[in-house]
């Protein structure tokens, strides 16, 4: 198996842009992992309750319209972004591209703007 | 650092990446890959954290057995 050498006290270190982006994206990634798997099972019950198709139509429509769907909605686009953003930057940094400090802190911010730009949009 | 594992983990994203900016169709075309990429990343979630071997080789079981169902069960779903 893998033998990656890993931090005795992670708790020791000043929070860095660098690893807190690459600790949210383990924690995002574990987070979508349980998300699919709750949607999944959630959309499986809503059909195995409803005995026909119009309970189902008016849940689906109730459930649209709803403050918390929407809120748990905008949460979880924008959690994938940030996944999908910071994937590419894993990727670059391991073909070894853009190993500095002005690209991370464009990197920051881009990440930001383009999150804010997705609330906006779906709001 | 580079083997099969680390290739596929990478190659596999810009699969779904299509797919889910282009058609949502084409995804779940390509929902294997899907669960390739969560099970590789679980793995490596694992033997990054948990050093104790027996518990450590239980759990990589248990990921696998989980993958298989719930690939299973979204089948089950679209069928």
């Amino acid at each position: 198996m893998y033998n990656r050498p890993l931090s005795p006290h992670i708790t020791i270190y000043k929070p860095q842009a660098s690893s807190l982006f690459s600790i949210w994206h383990r924690i995002s990634g574990l987070f979508l992992t349980f998300l699919m798997v709750f949607f999944l099972i959630s959309s499986q019950l809503l059909l195995f309750i409803t005995n026909s198709k119009d309970i189902l139509n008016g849940l689906i429509m109730q459930l649209e319209v709803s403050f918390v769907f929407q809120f748990i909605y905008i949460f979880n686009i924008s959690i994938f972004f940030y996944h999908i953003i910071n994937g590419f930057k894993h990727i670059i940094w391991d073909l070894g591209f853009f190993i500095n400090q002005k690209f991370l802190f464009l990197f920051v911010l881009f990440t930001c703007f383009f999150i804010f730009l997705t609330i906006l949009l779906l709001l | 650092m580079f083997n099969t594992n680390w290739f596929l983990l990478r190659l596999v994203t810009f699969f779904i990446l299509g797919g889910v900016l282009l058609d949502l169709e084409m995804l779940i075309f390509l929902i294997g890959f899907l669960f390739l990429h969560v099970s590789l990343g679980l793995k490596t979630i694992l033997n990054d954290y948990i050093h104790i071997k027996k518990i450590k080789i239980i759990l990589l079981i248990l990921i696998r057995i989980s993958s298989i169902e719930i690939s299973r069960y979204i089948l089950e779903l679209l069928l």
